[in-house]
């Protein structure tokens, strides 16, 4: 049997379950409600004349907003056609002697000030010269002095460069001073209406690929595993992986039911009006941090399903990939040259970058090629980073499920992962040369950044304790060497990256407290997973952990703002006491997790 | 399947031993029974057998054939129900059928037919598109066995099968698992409570913290740990105000002798009765009976039980 037949042969029994007893049909009508209802918000955010689709339709640069149009265009926008009439009946009305304050009044005197700056400002070229003399017989048709405007009413500051006070001024000009008045409307065309409703469906695309499908898929592991349901399918003539994959085709069916026809859409409206290549490479990014992100979320339905219910977790997990879509959605969907390397790290941004440039490029990109390449290397380490990050997720997953293996993985694999890791999270925040500072934002940052994945690391890469204490012996010092190796290339990294770093990064009692700080996190990583824990052990722990990541802060203070010996303890500013009690748990902390992992090596 | 455990152990964590040196011969197509205390290693052997835990140590020959390196072949000949089976709640009988039989890679036409016969083998039929929430304990149970026949394996692996039945699913069980030894399947069951197996099982073994205590056929078992345990069963004739038995018993309460069962037997009640003593305080019952104008037909010493025989070789105390 081929590979393909084998995984397909795999999924059957779980995509059938999916769709048993009406629920393909019921699906398939979710599928279309879910196309009809893009369709419609994409005409309603293209030709809606709320202020919602406006705000919206401003966000993306598609629209002015609504006061920028009434300035640089002199004109007035309404709402209705009878405000219309009663803005108009003011307007004709209106005589410029008259104190009364309205609408009118409020743009005669922003014309006459533009115009009378207009007329003595020295303007750069000789077409704009015409426009001059226009704006100096407008002045004089009406009556009005040439003099320079009272500074106390100089509200609307002139200059012949600014494109848009020029436009101003020309429609001042134009209109003899008399405002147009208008009914808003949504200036967008038919075209810009398929972009939107493109840009609509590659967003549901993504939610449904970034957040649904792992949400769905680690709530499922969590049941099968917190009612034990898992286990008879470990018996059948399903191998431990296809077992994985079979579980994530099930869930990942119902999602691809909901999400192809929001692709195809995508598809068809970048055909039409706009980039085909980025909207493919962002379906394939989308993919890619699909499966990462399901492995991810299998990984942590298996290992707290038989503590936590499915709902419980399902609500953690709803936070945690929804906080990360929202957080990759406004890096992706409003770059700036300092976060583009975000991209490399969070596969939601990177989705939400290429989908932005297939329909609706942002401008910082035109004018920056280096920018544009920049974000397009980051996409593709991303991309291949996030896969094979995906693809340890499921050896971890395939031997914690089959109970073949002492640990989930592999000295290298996890060396691997850390060095991908690594890369990922330097690319997201690179050195900035030039930048004040630099050496502390780029390796204390990188190195809390990191500090979550290689804790990950050394948990899989620690024995489980199955029967309690008298087990396994602990290679402690082994996990301890894997885990500074890992901080070291981070050390060695930075300092060949940096061209400045701080002196204090190489100060002795930095180094000792950095120690600290990583040989406790390791401690506690290795201890959560090698022993068990009763009430009072979960109790300290807790305590160590929060202790140890307040430490970090204290030790990134100290090594920018402080550097001396006399700040190392910041509770004894508080009082000599509470110095005294942070200096005894600094040695108490690390000596208790020692004495309680040497009763297993 | 012919099964043999050579002594096979497995540790979980390198230190402690959850079965070792366990050696066994499972004959093909006999029930065998596997006993032992909560803890003992069954749960743990049988996953063995089932290939979803590898052996620490030793080997496991399946018809002679060592354990192969990717075992998902193999499982298609494997029916296991571990403990604490649980079902899905919201899939009908079929459903669940169905989707075991597409992971074990049954055929499309073959899978439609085993699951008709097998909902009618175990009388499930009438419950086929019923969710499984909604059935009886013994009905649940009986869609998990069916689950594990569905694919007509030739060993079939039951841990704690009974578990939490009542008399008459138990029964229905037995006569289930005795269907299937007919039709050639080899039984391994799992139990801590012995009546469960003592005359269901050609076959049993004992194990202990791991350990193998003893293996063979239960008669041989039975005959070769003999207990020296005093219990005799006797048949009274007795008249309609069954004023015979009321008098049998009160004799039987002064000589301190426990009525472990009563019942009839060709229309005469019987009484199987423990004596706390030797065969000359059972003469001594007799006379007394006599004595007391109950009229005694039979009396005839009971062998022992299965769980004699396990109360005797354990140091722990079962069921």
């Amino acid at each position: 049997m081929s590979k393909l037949a084998q995984l397909r042969s795999a999924a059957l029994p779980f995509v059938t379950r999916s769709y048993r007893g009406g629920r393909l049909r019921r699906y398939l009508l979710l599928s279309l409600l879910l196309s009809v209802l893009t369709l419609i918000l994409g005409a309603w955010i293209s030709f809606g004349s709320g202020q919602f689709e406006a705000a919206v339709r401003q966000g993306f640069d598609l629209e002015e907003s609504r006061w920028q149009r009434e300035q640089f265009e002199h004109i007035i926008i309404v709402d209705s056609a009878l405000e219309q009439k009663m803005v108009l009946a003011e307007i004709d009305a209106f005589d410029p002697r008259d104190e009364e304050w309205n609408q009118a009044r409020s743009k005669y005197d922003e014309a006459v000030n533009i115009l009378r700056q207009a007329a003595i400002q020295e303007p750069p070229r000789g077409q704009l010269r015409t426009l001059q003399a226009e704006a100096q017989m407008t002045l004089a048709r009406h009556g009005i002095a040439h003099e320079v405007p009272d500074p106390d009413t100089y509200y609307t500051y002139f200059s012949w460069h600014e494109t848009n006070q020029v436009r101003q001024l020309r429609a001042i000009v134009a209109q003899d001073l008399v405002p147009a008045v208008e009914v808003y409307r949504s200036p967008l065309t038919l075209v810009d209406g398929v972009r939107v409703t493109g840009a609509i469906a590659s967003g549901i695309f993504a939610l449904l690929l970034l957040v649904a499908a792992p949400l769905l898929v680690g709530t499922q592991m969590a049941q099968e595993v917190h009612e034990n349901t898992l286990m008879p399918l470990t018996g059948t003539s399903l191998r431990t992986r296809e077992l994985i994959l079979g579980l994530g085709a099930g869930a990942l069916s119902i999602v691809g039911l909901l999400a192809i026809p929001q692709a195809l859409l995508l598809l068809v409206t970048v055909a039409f009006v706009g980039h085909l290549l980025p909207a493919l490479a962002g379906i394939l990014v989308a993919l890619v941090g699909c499966l990462f992100l399901s492995f991810l979320a299998q990984l942590i339905g298996f290992a707290l399903g038989s503590h936590r219910t499915p709902g419980v977790l399902g609500i953690g997990l709803l936070s945690f990939f929804g906080t990360l879509a929202m957080v990759g959605a406004a890096f992706g969907l409003m770059p700036t040259k300092h976060t583009i390397g975000i991209y490399a790290l969070l596969p939601e941004a990177a989705t939400a970058h290429l989908f932005r440039s297939s329909l609706l490029p942002h401008e910082i990109f035109f004018s920056n090629w280096r920018l544009a390449h920049e974000a397009d290397f980051a996409v593709a380490v991303g991309t291949v980073g996030i896969g094979l990050l995906g693809l340890l997720g499921l050896r971890a997953l395939e031997r914690k499920i089959s109970r073949k293996a002492v640990s989930a993985l592999t000295r290298g694999e996890a060396l691997l992962g850390a060095i991908v890791t690594m890369v990922l999270v330097v690319l997201a925040n690179p050195a900035r040369h030039n930048e004040y500072n630099q050496s502390g934002a780029f390796f204390l940052l990188n190195l809390a950044l990191l500090t979550v994945p290689f804790v990950v690391f050394l948990m899989m890469r620690t024995p489980k304790a199955d029967l309690g204490e008298k087990s396994t012996p602990l290679p402690i010092g082994s996990l301890l060497g894997e885990f500074f190796v890992w901080a070291g290339i981070l050390g060695a990294l930075s300092l060949a990256v940096l061209k400045h770093p701080l002196e204090t990064s190489l100060h002795p009692v930095f180094i000792a407290y950095l120690a600290w700080y990583l040989g406790v996190l390791a401690l506690l990583a290795i201890r959560v997973v090698a022993m068990p824990m009763n009430l009072a052990s979960r109790a300290w722990i807790a305590f160590s952990a929060i202790f140890a990541m307040s430490a970090f802060p204290q030790m990134a203070a100290w090594v920018q703002h402080y550097r001396d010996a006399d700040d190392l303890l910041m509770m004894s500013h508080m009082s000599p006491f509470l110095g005294f009690v942070q200096a005894a748990l600094l040695v108490a902390i690390p000596v208790t997790l020692w004495r309680s992992l040497r009763r297993r090596s | 399947m012919e099964i043999d455990l050579q002594g096979l152990g497995k540790t979980y964590d390198g230190a402690a031993w959850a079965v070792r040196d366990l050696t066994l011969k499972i004959p093909s197509g006999s029930i065998f029974g596997l006993i032992g205390p909560n803890g003992a290693g069954k749960s743990t052997t049988l996953r063995m057998l089932a290939t979803v835990v590898n052996p620490s140590a030793g080997t496991l020959l399946f018809d002679g054939q060592p354990l192969p390196a990717d075992p998902s072949d193999l499982r298609r000949q494997i029916g296991f129900l571990g403990d604490g089976n649980p079902l899905y709640k919201q899939m009908s009988p079929s459903e669940y059928l169905r989707f075991f039989g597409q992971c074990y890679r049954m055929s499309p036409s073959d899978l439609e037919r085993a699951i008709e016969d097998t909902l009618q083998t175990f009388d499930l039929t009438s419950k086929r598109d019923s969710p499984s929430g909604q059935l009886s304990k013994g009905m649940r149970q009986r869609l998990l066995i069916a689950r594990c026949l569905l694919h007509k394996p030739r060993l079939l692996l039951l841990d704690e099968p009974a578990d939490g039945l009542d008399p008459r699913s138990r029964s229905d069980l037995r006569t289930a698992l005795l269907k299937a030894r007919d039709s050639g399947v080899t039984i391994l069951v799992s139990s801590h409570i012995l009546r469960e197996l003592d005359d269901l099982c050609d076959s049993m073994a004992i194990i202990q913290r791991g350990r193998l205590v003893v293996s063979g056929p239960v008669d041989e078992i039975i005959e070769r740990y003999d207990v020296s345990r005093f219990v005799y069963r006797l048949r009274i004739l007795d008249d309609a105000s069954k004023s015979g038995l009321e008098r049998a018993q009160a004799v039987l309460r002064e000589h301190r002798a426990l009525v472990e069962e009563t019942g009839v037997e060709d229309g005469q009640p019987t009484l199987t009765i423990q004596v706390q003593g030797d065969e000359a305080l059972m003469a001594d019952i007799l006379a007394a009976l006599v004595a007391a104008g109950v009229r005694v037909v039979t009396s005839s010493r009971l062998r022992s039980r299965l769980e004699d025989v396990y109360n005797r070789l354990s140091d722990d105390q079962v069921n």
